[in-house]
């Protein structure tokens, strides 16, 4: 039975039926089949979006909206450039440092890649960077947008495995570090390699004056992230107070926003965070039939008649991951899979947190592959280039980002080390 | 007519923004009043919940209306225009079906917690759950209307079979827009 809901979730995916609707047809014909009272649906899908934790993921979206709006990205990359601009690479560096920093605010990948790449890809081309790379780097920087905290994925992962969503944060940052060091160290390289372009070196008074500027950018990520590691403020409290500093900024500092702009902002952050939702509550009637059916414990009892140990599993993992990723988005990846895995994880002695970071790692990869990588779109359109340009100036990354996910998963400590202090 | 739905939108979106903002204004002042004055709303996590719970639900209607559902659209891309209308017939069939579904549910819901009020609001439930009623009865017209233009070639199907492939394209397309005119300055 499993099997075929599986497959009619697939077959009505295919049909182009929304993701939120093909997991709730699939599911309420299986539960009906086995006699199951559908009246109570209704109950939990409100019941599922009935949690504050949820309340953050718009607070994120809409602070990386007013980020991007109000000139904020704008402001650290000019300061970014003054410090590194003039070094060999330097834009390359300045590229990736930028998402990282945007990530920090955002929570979402393809937000990040669209808002530095606007800027990045024709000042890299314009200082004689090969477009494909500069495309692939923009794509493949951006994917840093949903691994250092505050990530939306994470925020769902913490919500369906009931791990503390602050735990995963920091779970996910020196990752998030460790990834933007290698993309740092081969943009360095092959821009050594090749011999690109620099930047003139900008005066002391440029940095100073332009350094100054950015401050109240770069303060955002340490509001952010220092709240919450702090226990000052819930993430959803966090979220909601990145919001509040942002428009600060944005409107008083950087003088980019004004009211008009404001319905429009909050229309395309409803919108967004609505489909993240709409998705959490079908793939809760989805779960309904998971529990109902017994499929996780059914799937454990065969792990262990199978005497499939921990690495054969994260294997079987990884590769499931990596191909779902080519054609969903994260939530839905994490929604379907986790509440199968969840008891599995435990049986196997695998950490929740980490397995979260092993699984946000893989939907980066998902984000840079075709056929449905999204970071690939959002670059072809803003470098008005062809997909299949983006696609191989991405695939050295892929690489790259597939080794770093092999580190990541064979050393738990880079992604346990900061919450077990933070725990401490 | 179209003045009629124009101005619906612009309620829906009106009120999806206001829900946002104050659920925004909300937690932000429990965050100010309990470091500030050691004090805090004892109802704004619960009304800020609800506000969420409603800005979701219409957030959908608005959603089905500009066509960004969140779909996969690499097979359906490739049909001839027949067999497009036919999946989009289909699909549209099963979402009045799971539409059916929640409004049936949310009835019955909103039904037996007539009288029910929330702890700390003291709002009554039926509040909560009949934005369930609000959302699939609007659904069901927005496709039932969409239906009858396809079928009777008042709109052309290739309108309607384009998907969202992610919650964030949304986000993207008008942060795309902002950006490139701020790097054209």
């Amino acid at each position: 039975m499993e099997w075929i809901v599986f497959l009619v979730f697939f077959l009505l995916l295919l049909l182009r039926v929304p993701v939120a609707v093909s997991l709730v047809v699939s599911a309420a014909l299986a539960l009906m089949d086995s006699g199951f009272n559908l009246d109570v649906l209704p109950q939990k899908i409100f019941s599922s979006l009935n949690v504050s934790t949820l309340m953050a993921i718009p607070g994120f979206i809409l602070a990386g909206v007013l980020m991007a709006r109000g000139g904020i990205s704008k402001a650290l990359i000019d300061a970014l450039r003054a410090w590194v601009g003039h070094f060999s690479g330097g834009l390359s560096v300045v590229t990736v440092l930028a998402c990282a920093v945007f990530a920090a605010i955002s929570g979402s990948s393809p937000a990040t890649a669209a808002a530095i790449g606007a800027i990045m890809i024709p000042g890299m081309v314009e200082a004689g960077y090969s477009k494909r790379y500069a495309m692939g780097l923009v794509a493949a920087s951006g994917t840093l947008g949903i691994l250092i905290p505050p990530s939306i994925p994470l925020i769902v992962y913490g919500t369906v495995a009931e791990e503390s969503i602050g735990k995963l944060f920091m779970a996910g940052f020196l990752p998030g570090l460790f990834l933007t060091a290698v993309l740092v160290v081969v943009a360095i390289v092959y821009a050594r390699w090749k011999n690109f372009g620099r930047l003139p070196k900008a005066s002391w008074h440029d940095r100073f004056v332009l350094s100054v500027r950015a401050l109240p950018a770069a303060l955002l990520p340490l509001l952010i992230l220092g709240s919450i590691y702090k226990g000052i403020a819930t993430p959803t409290e966090a979220s909601v107070v990145a919001c509040v500093y942002s428009l600060l900024v944005a409107v008083f500092v950087y003088r980019q926003i004004t009211w008009k702009d404001a319905r429009t902002i909050l229309r395309e952050t409803v919108n967004t965070s609505s489909m993240v939702f709409f998705i959490i509550a079908g793939a809760t009637v989805f779960g309904l039939y998971l529990t109902n059916e017994q499929v996780p414990q059914n799937i454990a009892a065969w792990i262990m008649e199978g005497d499939i140990n921990k690495w054969t599993f994260l294997i079987a993992c990884n590769i499931l991951f990596f191909i779902m990723g080519m054609f969903l988005e994260p939530t839905s990846i994490i929604l379907i899979t986790l509440p199968i895995f969840l008891p599995i994880l435990k049986l196997l002695g695998i950490d929740v947190i980490h397995f979260a970071i092993i699984m946000t790692v893989n939907m980066e990869l998902g984000m840079v592959t075709p056929p449905v990588g999204l970071n690939l779109f959002v670059v072809s359109g803003i470098a008005r280039a062809k997909l299949e340009e983006v696609v191989r100036g991405i695939m050295p990354f892929i690489a790259l980002m597939i080794l770093v996910l092999v580190v990541i998963v064979v050393w738990p400590q880079l992604s346990l080390w900061l919450p077990v202090q933070m725990a401490n | 007519m179209e003045n009629v739905l124009h101005f619906l939108n612009r309620v829906l979106n009106g009120v999806t923004a206001v829900s946002l903002a104050v659920m925004a204004i909300l937690v932000f002042g429990n965050v100010v009043l309990r470091y500030v004055f050691n004090s805090g709303i004892t109802w704004s996590e619960e009304m800020s919940r609800f506000l969420f719970v409603w800005m979701t639900f219409l957030g959908a209607i608005s959603a089905l209306k500009d066509n960004e559902h969140l779909g996969v659209d690499i097979f359906v891309k490739k049909l001839s225009p027949r067999m497009k209308k036919a999946v989009f017939v289909l699909t549209n069939g099963i979402l009045l079906y799971v539409l059916w579904l929640v409004l049936d549910g949310s009835w019955k819901m909103t039904l037996i917690n007539m009288d029910s009020m929330a702890p700390a609001t003291g709002l009554p439930l039926a509040c909560v759950y009949g934005i369930g009623i609000v959302t699939s009865i609007s659904m069901a017209a927005i496709i039932v209307c969409n239906l009858y233009r396809v079928l009777f070639g008042k709109r052309s199907v290739e309108e309607f079979i384009r998907a969202r492939e992610s919650e964030e394209e949304l986000l993207v397309s008008g942060q795309q827009q902002v950006m490139s005119e701020v790097s054209g300055k």
